[in-house]
């Protein structure tokens, strides 16, 4: 709504009246945001309030923005939230440990027991007996007491708002029983003219007692099976306090549509208590001992392993040093070997050396053998024993034939030396002076002659051999025109 | 769901019990009925697509000995009164019951059911008092548990003026 010509506020005017005054303010209201401000800042926080009565829609908003807060602080100063946690976070976790230890040990010591005792097998049997399950005997044998069932009923009608049964145990149509719990209720008032005030707290049937609080609007009662505890009457009438502050006005206008209801569902499966004898009787001692015992198991276990394994240890160390003397000793071994292999070398070496040597000894020998062996031929075969003309004796002492007799034997030597026999051969000769008769048995008597002085003067007569100049066979040089005897060596 | 109470009333012996034991299969024995003086049975039904749990309350019946325990009464949503038609004195009854439910509870649905209409050659019933009854404005229905006739109608017109009652 625009200001236009002053004709046409006139008009506004005229049609709206003090109403248009009105509307303006409101839109200065809606414009100015200060003002806008200021009017959302006096309600905000009543309607949040009355939002969050209607639906969930609140915190769906609200959530991610709450959760984005956090997270920022919690990374700026994580310290300050986990002072502020400390005090709660603490004794919850050593709670919820002591809790869960309890339970635990609890839990073993019940299975223990039930498994051991004479009474376990008189629960199987009755359980044989009357067709109900092992496990709920020996709930309902081992029980101080529990909360088996918890009824939330419209005072007014007896009918059923909420109802919470335990596991294990059985219910039988809540809403009649609810229905029956509020009519014998007002039996009792009726028959007994009781106060009006005064109600029946408390019903007993057997090992079950029905623990009843009327609120003005709502009754909630326990059944409990086994010793009610004091503290449980005090649970109920809180728990039917807080039901009456918060659904006051639902129960008032209650026209048998129990849904709303359901969300008091935690705060009555709160009172579904219960505690066992095993807990109240005596410390769960057979839990203790196996745990003891296993304990123990595990110490011993422990000890034993850490005892093998410095054994294990000291086996290794042992080994080891054995490993490392073996490795040195094989080193050494293998140095001394390598110095073996090395003085073998050498030795080797040197005995190469040595044959090479020796080779070249022999060599040297054999090459000098077979110099004194020409030597020796030649001076055999160049020797003259100088016969008297027309004689054939040989005279014994003459130096010459010790000559030629040590030169034999030398040769002899050097040729069996080098492998080889020797034979000299003794040719007679003759000049050309004298008939050929006389020559012939001259050339004959002096190499005979010859033979036998050198067979005499110890040549081996072996070695020796005595021949004509003209006897056939001879070779050509063997024939000297000379007085004596020529030697011609052969060596084989 | 739905769940709404509703009581059996009527003089001694008229079928209350017999009625309902005919709609409902019972759990509990009559026993409670005649020591406590209500016996509360359950039926499941479905009327116009809605899940509705009918409680009822069986509820001793009235007598020259015994008057009915108007505390029971608290909370119903409806009731129906029950007139054996062989007794014409049952309606006397019947019609003195509805007057005092009006005067303690107030006005709500409630129908006359006239039983053992397998007999109904016996029933003795004259028309004053058939005419009393209609001048109540409630609806007057024939039944008989022992024949199973009109038992499970008359439940349901119960429940059907109770639904337009309270919507
Ligand atoms: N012939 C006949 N007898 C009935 C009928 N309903 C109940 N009865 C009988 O009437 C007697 C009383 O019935 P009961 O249901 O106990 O009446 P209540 O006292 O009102 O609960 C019993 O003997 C029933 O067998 C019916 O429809 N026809
Ligand atoms: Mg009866």
């Amino acid at each position: 709504m625009t200001a236009g010509t002053p004709d046409l506020d006139q008009l506004r005017r005229l049609l709206f009246g003090k109403d248009y005054d009105d509307l303006l303010a409101l839109k200065e209201q809606f414009e100015n945001s200060h003002q806008y401000s200021t009017s959302v800042a006096s309600i905000i926080s009543e309607a949040l309030t009355l939002r969050s009565r209607q639906d969930d829609s609140l915190s769906v908003a609200l959530g991610p923005m709450v959760e984005q807060t956090l997270n920022r602080s919690i990374q700026n100063e994580p310290k300050r939230i986990a002072d502020v946690l400390y005090p709660v976070m603490g004794p919850a976790i050593r709670k919820s440990i002591q809790q869960a230890l309890n339970e635990a040990l609890e839990n073993i010591n019940q299975l223990l027991e039930q498994s051991f005792s004479l009474r376990a097998w008189r629960w199987r049997f009755d359980a044989w007996r009357t067709g109900q399950s092992y496990a709920r005997i020996a709930l309902l044998r081992t029980l101080v007491y529990q909360v088996e069932q918890v009824f939330l009923i419209h005072r007014d009608t007896g009918l059923l708002l909420h109802h919470i049964v335990a596991e294990k145990a059985i219910s039988k149509d809540p809403e009649i029983v609810s229905g029956m719990l509020t009519a014998i209720q007002d039996f009792i008032k009726d028959s007994f003219a009781v106060d009006g005030n005064d109600t029946l707290d408390t019903l007993k049937l057997g090992e079950l007692t029905v623990l009843v609080e009327y609120g003005p609007h709502a009754i909630t009662a326990l059944v409990v099976r086994g010793n009610v505890p004091g503290e449980l009457h005090g649970l109920l009438v809180e728990t039917s306090e807080t039901i009456h502050q918060q659904y006051a006005r639902k129960l008032k206008q209650f026209n048998g549509d129990a849904a709303s209801f359901a969300e008091l569902d935690p705060l009555l499966r709160n009172c579904l208590k219960s505690q066992q004898q095993a807990h109240k009787q005596r410390s769960p001692w057979l839990a203790y001992a196996l745990l003891a015992g296993i304990s123990g198991a595990l110490a011993w276990g422990t000890y034993q392993y850490y005892q093998h394994q410095t054994q294990l240890a000291v086996q290794k160390a042992a080994s080891e040093q054995a490993q490392q003397a073996a490795i040195q000793t094989l080193q050494t071994q293998l140095e001394q070997q390598k110095a073996d292999t090395a003085a073998a070398q050498v030795s080797l070496q040197n005995l190469l050396s040595q044959q090479q040597q020796q080779a070249e000894e022999q060599a040297r020998l054999a090459v000098a053998n077979a110099q004194t062996i020409t030597h020796l031929s030649h001076a055999i075969e160049v020797a003259q024993y100088p016969f008297e003309l027309a004689q054939a004796d040989v005279d014994f002492n003459h130096p010459l034939l010790a000559q030629l007799v040590k030169n034999i034997l030398a040769l002899q030597q050097a040729a069996s030396r080098n492998n080889q026999t020797l034979q000299v051969m003794i040719i007679g000769n003759t000049d050309d002076s004298g008939t050929e008769n006389i020559n012939q048995r001259l050339a004959h008597e002096r190499a005979h002659n010859m033979h036998d002085a050198l067979i005499r003067s110890g040549v081996p007569a072996a070695l020796l051999a005595a021949y004509d100049a003209n006897q056939p066979g001879l070779p050509a040089t063997a024939k000297k025109n000379e007085r004596g005897v020529s030697y011609m060596v052969r060596l084989y | 769901m739905i769940q709404k109470k509703i009581c059996m009333l009527g003089a001694f012996s008229v079928g209350k019990t017999s009625l309902i034991q005919r709609y409902v299969s019972s759990i509990f024995s009559d026993k409670y009925l005649t020591t406590v003086g209500v016996k509360i049975d359950k039926k499941a039904l479905k009327f116009n697509g809605k899940d509705i749990n009918l409680m009822i309350w069986d509820i001793a019946g009235e007598d020259d000995f015994t008057s009915i325990r108007t505390a029971y009464l608290r909370g119903m949503a409806g009731y129906i009164i029950v007139i054996d038609g062989t007794r014409p004195n049952t309606c006397d009854t019947a019609l003195s019951i509805h007057q005092m439910v009006r005067e303690t509870i107030g006005e709500l649905p409630a129908i006359f059911a006239i039983n053992k209409a397998d007999l109904k050659s016996d029933w003795q019933l004259d028309a004053r008092q058939l005419n009393k009854l209609k001048l109540s404005g409630c609806p007057i229905l024939e039944t008989s548990a022992k024949h199973d006739l009109g038992v499970e109608g008359m439940f349901l017109h119960l429940t059907e003026r109770m639904e337009v009652q309270h919507g």
